[in-house]
């Protein structure tokens, strides 16, 4: 920082040479307190202004310095011109310094070969306003530098057609804030990151706890308990039935829970020959899987067995079907057969049926008949004597007739008998080949079994499931509580690093009530609009358009309305910039911020009206003809309205000890730029030139 | 104050009117006429007359009428400057938004009116007690006082807490060390940031630090431990 003598006090002179709106070069003495530049627009005016600003802050705008900066030549036909040569252009300002030393800044750019970087003013004491020459990246530094720039020339040079430039908002450099307190690069990053911490954790802790909608505890066991019990007997036959499936040994009688319950499908797993311990859902599934497939490979046992014969039992049944249907036909024909039959045949094995009988006596009736038996034998003899007694009145041939007839009604009697008993016989070997039938019935009985075993291992699946879920609930609720209780301490953790952060980072009210009050001040001499004033200054914070991670700390405006810069209306907007660029300006005097004293004002005519024309040159007069030294600014102002400026022009007339100058640009040239008059305005009487005017002046006012 | 003061009295040209009033002044009578060399300044107070309205528009042509004169013949003794006028109104709220306030507004629309004052002079109306600014010292002489005499007070620097990258860091570990092993692990989460974003490396800043912070912390403890919460030590170090 340069010594507060160093400070530049005035520009004595200004030399411009083929800048803008001056082709060749031109030397204007500048050397008053105020300069009030006029002439109509395009004469040079604010090309006077921007080379001062230029020299003053080294701050170019936005422009390009090649093709902006430099005077054109003018070109035929209405084509744009070229630049005038290619030196470039210079601009030199002489002046003093506040320890009366002589100063001068120049400012020679020569093209080609002079970028944007390069453009560096000679002389210019330096200004706490611009950033640290050692931090950062080159890249970073200049960046820096031309925002310091923007920001120096924001506090010293008001143009009308940039108005919105003088606001914070709208700026894009550096702002005062940013150079009282500035924050670190990424600190809107970091405030974000731990924000985003915060509100991660609150939505986290206020999710809403684990709820149990099922059936109390109690009687889930009380179910679980009821399910096993009806699928053990089931559990037990299919350990019985199933050939190839090693069942436990010992089963539970009873489980009273889902981690009884759990032990023994472990154990039928392992009995299964699954030895990695399963839990949950996949318990269940792997007990069922058992279980079903045992049941299945149990099945499938049976019904291959079965599958194998069931057409020969096809055959078998048909058969005795048939050999049945035989038998019913005999049976049909000869309904008596069995009687038939006992009639006819003997009574005892060994002795003649009746066919036998009457053959016999067909064949020996005549010689029986001549049989003499001797009186008193046996009674056998008695009644074969009388059997013959009666033979012997049988003729023997008809004898031999019924014997005929005999045979031929007993003899088909005789084959249906025999044929009954054959078939009788097949149909006993057909049955017998027809047991082995049973395995497809058992086919059937595993059918019905499989439906019973299924229906009670559902059951029991459904009720282990909501025991399991319930052991879940119960963890997720206890993993929910210590998780709440952990986020909590997080979130304490988080909140209070981001209200630390916020604390050390934000706005001082010191500073925001300091420029509010001084920018308020000054508003405060316009005749503004009910609802304007006090002035608000509401500290907001934004990104670099170069560099996201750099922030603006900016103040923006509102009226005590709560209105925004964009509800102005432009005579506000200038009045409001005008303010806070004098008020800023005045508030740095003396802390070595500024490195010159001096305010460029251009066309300030054009945004008053005649009331506040007269308030806007009592202030110019405070700043430029005032007694606080410190405070005193050379004032440069440019008007083009002539009724307007001939007002201002009176009105600024410098007292007895002030300077005041005149430049009048009356004509432009393409060749050679503005003609310029120049002229000091004659002072009037000041209350420092003698007390005989005053008091001439006081006797005559006592007289109104 | 002393030599505020002093300046006040320095500056007077005129005082208060005398009893017998001019004729053409049956709206208003003047408090005082100051000069310094940054403004001529008149301030004059409208009589029960005026507030009453019997006379209010006889008073603007009264008044422009004087201040021109006023400046003519400032002018005659070779004191240009411009005037400004302070038109004082009697400080009650209570009647501000009736006859006062019509009074009130009225000297707005005459300051607003240029095909009046032409710019000779502009127009400032005060109540008698508006604290603003400065509630020791009635509005209209803080007016006239701010019209001869501009103050602007610098921005006190004892004030400023300078603020810089290291004094942030500084904070944030002190405070940071009176809290427990959590904070302390965040706070240097957000140092390390800080400095990565400082030394333009964004990208291990976005990575690091506070997103590890973040991974470690947001994970339900039951992911990581099954103790319960308050054996855990969040920040070992691993």
């Amino acid at each position: 920082m340069e010594a507060e003598t160093d400070v530049i006090a005035r520009i004595e002179k200004v030399t411009v040479s083929h800048f803008r709106g001056f082709q060749k070069t031109h030397s204007i003495d500048t050397n008053a307190d105020l300069v009030l530049i006029t002439g109509p627009n395009g004469y040079g005016k604010t090309s006077l202004l921007e080379a001062l600003s230029l020299v003053l802050t080294e701050w170019r705008g936005l422009r390009d310095p090649k093709t902006e900066l430099l005077a054109q030549r003018p070109g035929k036909g209405g084509k744009p011109g070229s630049p005038h040569g290619d030196d470039g252009f210079f601009i030199c300002a002489e002046g003093r310094t506040v320890g009366q030393g002589k100063r001068a800044l120049s400012l020679e750019l020569e093209w080609p070969g002079t970028d944007r970087g390069e453009l560096t003013v000679l002389g210019l004491p330096r200004s706490r306003l611009m950033p640290p020459a050692d931090a950062g990246t080159e890249e970073q530094r200049r960046s820096e530098r031309d925002d310091g720039r923007e920001l120096t020339a924001r506090l010293c040079a008001f143009f009308q057609d940039h108005v919105e430039e003088q606001f914070d908002e709208v700026a894009r450099g550096r702002t005062l804030r940013d150079v009282f307190e500035p924050l670190p690069r990424g600190i809107k990053e970091v405030r974000s990151q731990l924000s985003g911490v915060v509100e991660e954790l609150m939505t986290r802790i206020a999710e809403p706890p684990p709820q149990w909608h099922g059936l109390g505890e109690d009687r889930l066991w009380i179910d679980l308990r009821a399910a096993y019990a009806a699928f053990r007997p089931q559990y037990l036959k299919l350990a019985a039935t199933a050939e190839h499936w090693a069942a436990v040994e010992e089963d539970p009688q009873t489980v009273d829970d889902d981690a009884a319950m759990d032990a023994f499908a472990r154990r039928v797993l392992q009995a299964s020959g699954v030895l990695h311990r399963y839990d949950g859902p996949e318990l269940r599934d792997r007990f069922e899987a058992a279980v079903s497939g045992a049941m299945d490979r149990q099945k499938e046992l049976v019904g291959r067995r079965a599958a194998g014969r069931t057409r020969e039992g096809s055959r078998l049944r048909q058969r005795l079907e048939k050999l049945e249907d035989e038998v019913r036909r005999i049976r049909d024909e000869y309904p008596r057969l069995e009687e038939d039959l006992v009639a006819l045949s003997a009574g005892e094995p060994g002795q003649p049926d009746a066919l036998a009988v009457f053959r016999v006596l067909a064949h020996s009736a005549r010689r029986w008949s001549r049989v003499q038996f001797a009186a008193g034998e046996v009674n056998g003899a008695l009644l074969f004597a009388r059997a013959l007694e009666e033979l012997r009145a049988v003729e023997e041939d008809q004898a031999a007739v019924c014997a005929e007839a005999i045979a031929a009604w007993l003899e088909p009697r005789r084959d249906a008998g025999e044929r009954l008993r054959e078939l009788d016989r097949e149909a006993q070997q057909v049955r017998s080949a027809l047991k082995h039938e049973r395995a497809s019935e058992e086919l059937d009985r595993l059918g019905t079994f499989e439906s019973t075993l299924k229906q009670t291992l559902a059951v029991l699946l459904e009720a282990w499931k909501e025991g399991h879920r319930f052991r879940d609930y119960q963890a997720h609720s206890a993993k929910y509580d210590a998780d709440v209780t952990w986020w909590k301490e997080a979130l304490t953790v988080a909140q209070w690093s981001v209200d630390r952060l916020d604390d050390l980072t934000h706005a001082s009210g010191w500073l925001q009530e300091e420029l509010q009050r001084l920018a308020g001040k000054v508003l405060w001499r316009f005749n503004l609009v009910d609802g304007t004033l006090p002035l608000h200054l509401s500290a907001e914070d934004r990104s670099y358009p170069g560099d996201p991670y750099r922030t603006r700390s900016i103040y923006a405006v509102r009226t005590d309305d709560g209105r925004e810069l964009c509800h102005l209306s432009t005579g506000q907007r200038a009045q409001m910039a005008i303010a806070l660029l004098v008020s800023q300006n005045l508030a740095l005097s003396g802390l070595g911020y500024l490195n010159h004293q001096i305010i460029l004002l251009d066309d300030m005519t054009a945004a008053y009206d005649l009331s506040n024309l007269t308030r806007e040159a009592i202030l110019w007069r405070q700043i430029a003809y005032g007694e606080n030294d410190k405070q005193r600014r050379q004032v440069f102002i440019s008007s083009h309205h002539e009724d307007m400026t001939n007002h201002l022009l009176d009105l600024l007339v410098p007292p007895e000890g002030r300077s005041m100058r005149l430049l009048r640009f009356i004509e432009w040239s393409p060749s050679t730029g503005p003609v310029i008059e120049e002229s000091e305005v004659i002072p009037t009487r000041g209350r420092s030139g003698g007390p005989e005017g005053l008091a001439d002046l006081k006797c005559d006012l006592k007289a109104f | 104050m002393t030599t505020e003061k002093t300046d006040w009295l320095d500056f007077l040209l005129v005082g208060p009117d005398c009893r017998d009033l001019p004729a053409e002044r049956g709206g208003w009578c003047r408090e005082g006429i100051w000069l310094s060399d940054v403004a001529l300044v008149v301030k004059v107070r409208p009589t029960h007359k005026c507030l009453t309205g019997e006379v209010l528009e006889q008073t603007k042509q009264a008044l422009y009428a004087f201040l021109r004169r006023v400046s003519q013949t400032a002018l005659e003794h070779d004191f240009m400057r411009p005037v400004a006028c302070v038109i004082v109104l009697p400080a009650d709220p209570a009647v501000a938004s009736g006859r006062l306030g019509e009074i009130s507004r009225a000297m707005r629309r005459w300051g607003a009116d240029q095909e009046w004052h032409r710019g000779a002079f502009t127009l400032y109306s005060e109540f008698d007690s508006e604290p603003k600014f400065d509630p020791e010292r009635l509005a209209s002489d803080r007016r006239v006082l701010d019209l001869l005499k501009p103050q602007v007070t610098p921005i006190e620097e004892s004030e400023r807490a300078v603020r810089t990258l290291e004094t942030l860091i500084g904070s944030l570990t002190n405070e940071a060390e009176t809290r427990g092993p959590l904070e302390q692990s965040l706070v240097n989460a957000v140092i390390e940031d800080l400095r990565a974003y400082e030394a333009g490396h964004e990208s291990e800043a976005g990575k690091f630090s506070i997103s590890r912070w973040k991974w470690d912390h947001l994970k339900p403890p039951s992911d990581t431990q099954p103790a319960p919460t308050g054996q855990r030590q969040p920040d070992s170090g691993d």
